[in-house]
């Protein structure tokens, strides 16, 4: 781990030998560095559940959606900002029994989507549909920030 | 026939063309079996049927299977497909599968309100000459469309519009349907769903030739280069979306109140105070005007003072046979027991219950807390999905079981069905438990709730581990929130109650001439003694609590208002009302319960879920006696 005073670092098992008698079982770990105690989450489990709901409430840092990225704007849509469209562009990550379920509710490549929010379930808007999500679908969605329209022909409609 | 997406107005529809009542709330998945009724028209009448909404032909869940088992079987007759006119391109995508099937169609756009409210108008006449189709806007609480649709359900005709696949999937499916046979009815649309891998529907037509169709749709798959199914759904789409931005048109809206509320509802911070809110309000309906207010004036004023003592003199006044006169209105009277535990104890607090949770079906909040429940959830084993079936085990874990069906693997369902036996108390027992808890210190409801909650979680993780088969992904439509009709609440509620009456009393009755003639012939002072091991040494309860949990067997509820009407005598200190509170929360909720489970799911699980919930429902209550007893003042 880094230490968080002097940014060392060190194996956190390394930490500072301790006279307490109790040091066995202490959270505690200290900078062989500079000597400064803090905690090791890997060790407390209760700090480490604040520490992973605390991340959890602010949730991985998301790209922003203007930016263009190597890939022509291509990001998985977990990492869309919030409220933002955008253009489904690739679904092959998916399994294809999960793709049939969702393309039920409109969502395809070229489909216009948004992020509506992460936690404590990511929702997904597509058109006027508001789908609760598992969080692992959203990885498998490929997506290109802003509404772009579909140029593939792939099926079109006409009566008979 | 009625076809459509879940939560697009059909029950509502179906209820405004037969006039027959039927189940419309605001969640997806409230109807989960046909209903039929008729609709006429100057002496022509038709059959009308209301089905389970389905996303798609290609049907994953049990309540989709019905649906799509109509459509294909050849002969539904004339389809009201409904579209929620705020959706269009999704009710396409169905409409479209409809075409396939070559039925004939009548489209209603319902919701044509809402539509207009977000700015959505749709252009009508070309919509219906795009799909050759009679197309009808309506609004069905207000019964908007309705006379229209009448009119045009006899001009219904086949979907015109058809999808333009690629060469290679047509050709596979002239192939299939030479496989499944070519002439029977839907062949286009069965050949593509098995293209696209439905293979449970090959098994439902009872065709041969999976192996053949595999082959096929590898073959295609390799030579698209992409999965069928995945082609297929694009197309399909992709027409839909071509149509509806052909027709709609749409102005900007700002966002609505509750809109707005809908989004704070599933909000992450201030989803939690929402939800807090909810049930605290729930619970000063039900908690302290129904099982407080209502039952003390039914019981003491209604029955303690005015019927029981005029039934009593009358009765030994005008009946001189000690026997009848005891069964009426004795120890164990039909007027003493069964019907002041039916009506005076548990009916104000189902009735308030009921219409509390109308309330909160109509208002689309139900969806939203799937959305908030879904992590605790997942402890179970279970996703969010699950909460909906185990909400409505709180009105009633009979109906509840049944809608088991939106779940979309048979282990989810038979875990939910588990667990709903085991500890969801259904309202009428709900009432009655906190009418119990009311005596009792917060340290003893604290650990009422631990063991319920915690057996329940050690119980579905258990199960989640042991039952073979997968669970599914957690998908859920989340609707619009709406201030719900008084109509249909009055009416939902009415039906629940009349349910209630119908069902629960007269199991009140019989479980109470039942404990009559064990009383009556000695015999329950026999099972008392073979009980008493179990009863007085295991669970510490005073042998006169063998009773209530005998009717307790026939309905939990029963058994809990006997308990109940012991407590309020003084006849259990905390400890035993916090033992047999355990106990009877856990026990299975109702005879009819278990009829349901053998229904849905087959004896053999029916005999499982018993075999786990009795044995273990004593086993905890015991526990929780022994924890008392090792720590004793801790909680007086
Ligand atoms: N504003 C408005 N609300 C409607 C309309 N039609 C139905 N609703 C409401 O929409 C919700 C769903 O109605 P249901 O009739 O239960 O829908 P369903 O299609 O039968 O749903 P499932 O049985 O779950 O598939 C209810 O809250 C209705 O009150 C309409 O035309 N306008
Ligand atoms: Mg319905």
């Amino acid at each position: 781990m880094q230490c968080p005073l002097c940014s060392f670092e060190f194996e956190p098992r390394s930490g500072c030998s301790t006279s307490c008698p109790f040091g066995s079982g202490c959270n505690l770990v200290c900078c062989p560095n500079c000597g400064y105690q803090g905690v090791d989450p890997e060790r407390s489990r209760l700090a480490g559940w604040v520490q992973r709901a605390i991340s959890r409430f602010t949730g991985p840092k998301p790209v922003h959606a203007t930016g263009p990225s190597g890939d022509g704007g291509r990001i998985a849509l977990s990492r869309l900002d919030l409220g933002i469209d955008a253009t489904v562009v690739d679904l092959s990550a998916m399994s294809p029994a999960r793709a049939l379920r969702l393309g039920a509710f409109g969502l395809s490549t070229g489909a216009h989507v948004r992020l509506v929010q992460r936690r404590p379930v990511p929702v997904l808007r597509i058109g006027e549909t508001d789908l609760g999500l598992e969080s692992a679908v959203l990885d498998e969605i490929q997506v290109v920030p802003g509404r772009r329209e579909t140029d593939e022909p792939s099926g079109r409609a006409h009566a008979h | 026939m009625l076809l459509g997406n879940a939560n697009v107005g059909k029950s509502a529809l179906f209820g405004a063309l037969s006039g027959r009542y039927v189940s419309v709330s605001n969640y997806p998945g409230t109807t989960v079996e046909v209903a039929s009724g008729v609709v006429g028209r100057n002496g022509s009448s038709r059959a009308l049927l209301d089905t389970p909404g389905i996303q798609s032909l290609h049907a994953v869940s049990p309540d989709e299977v019905v649906t799509r088992n109509i459509v294909l079987s050849g002969d539904p007759g004339a389809v009201l497909l409904v579209i929620d006119a705020k959706n269009l391109q999704r009710g396409l995508l169905l409409a479209l599968e409809a075409g396939e099937a070559g039925i004939p169609i009548v489209v209603a756009l319902n919701m044509a309100d809402e539509a207009d409210r977000k700015g959505i108008e749709i252009d009508v006449p070309k919509l219906s000459a795009l799909l050759g189709v009679p197309v009808v806007r309506a609004v069905a609480p207000r019964r908007e469309g309705i006379e229209e649709i009448r009119t045009r359900l006899g001009h219904a005709a086949p979907i015109r519009l058809r999808v333009e696949y690629p060469p290679a999937v047509e050709r596979a499916v002239e192939r299939v349907g030479e496989v499944i046979g070519g002439s029977r009815p839907a062949s286009r649309l069965a050949a593509l769903l098995s293209l696209a891998g439905d293979d449970a529907l090959l098994t439902d037509l009872s065709v041969a030739g999976h192996a053949e169709i595999a082959v096929l749709r590898e073959a295609l798959g390799f030579e698209l280069g992409l999965p069928a199914a995945s082609v297929i759904q694009r197309a399909r789409l992709e027409a839909a979306r071509r149509t509806a931005a052909e027709v709609l048109r749409r102005r900007p809206t700002a966002e609505s109140l509750p809109e707005r509320l809908a989004r704070l509802a599933i909000h992450p911070a201030w989803g939690w105070p929402i939800l807090g809110l909810v049930l605290y309000a729930v619970y000063l309906f039900v908690g302290v005007f129904g099982a407080g207010t209502l039952v003390d004036f039914f019981e003491e004023t209604v029955f303690g003072g005015w019927i029981n003592p005029v039934v009593t003199s009358a009765v030994t006044r005008w009946i001189p046979i000690p026997l009848i006169a005891d069964f009426l209105v004795g120890d164990y009277g039909v007027v003493t027991m069964a019907l002041t535990y039916s009506v005076a104890i548990v009916l104000p607090i189902v009735s308030t219950f009921f219409l509390a949770f109308s309330l909160l079906e109509d208002s689309g909040y139900l969806p939203r807390l799937a959305v908030m429940l879904d992590r605790p959830f997942r402890r179970m084993g279970l996703n969010g999905k699950a909460v909906l079936p185990m909400i409505l085990g709180l009105g009633c874990d009979t109906m509840a079981t049944m809608t088991t069906r939106i779940l979309e693997t048979r282990k989810e369902r038979i875990q939910v069905t588990l667990l709903l036996a085991l500890g969801v108390p259904c309202s009428a027992q709900l009432g009655v438990l906190l009418g119990m808890m009311a005596g009792l210190s917060t340290a003893a409801i604290a650990v009422w709730a631990v063991v319920i909650v915690g057996t329940m979680v050690a119980v579905g993780a258990l199960a989640a581990r042991l039952l073979p088969g997968t669970s599914s992904d957690f998908i859920l439509e989340l609707p619009p929130l709406r201030r719900p009709g008084l109509v249909n609440i009055t009416l939902k509620t009415l039906a629940r109650v009349e349910w209630y009456l119908k069902e629960v009393i007269p199991v009140f009755v019989i479980g109470t001439a039942i404990l009559f003639a064990l009383a009556g012939t000695g015999a329950l002072s026999v099972i008392q003694e073979a009980l008493s091991p179990l009863v007085v040494g295991w669970l510490g309860l005073p042998v006169e609590a063998t009773e209530a949990l005998l009717v307790g067997f026939l309905r939990r509820d029963y058994g809990a208002a006997g308990l109940f009407a012991m407590a309020r005598t003084g006849g259990l200190d905390f400890v035993q009302i916090t033992v047999s509170l355990v106990v009877v929360t856990l026990f299975m909720p109702c005879i009819a319960n278990v009829l349901m489970i053998v229904k849905e799911y087959g004896s053999r699980v029916a005999l499982a879920v018993v075999a786990v919930v009795f044995p273990l429902a004593f086993l905890m209550g015991g526990l929780v006696r022994l924890f008392f007893q090792a720590f004793p003042g801790l909680f007086s």
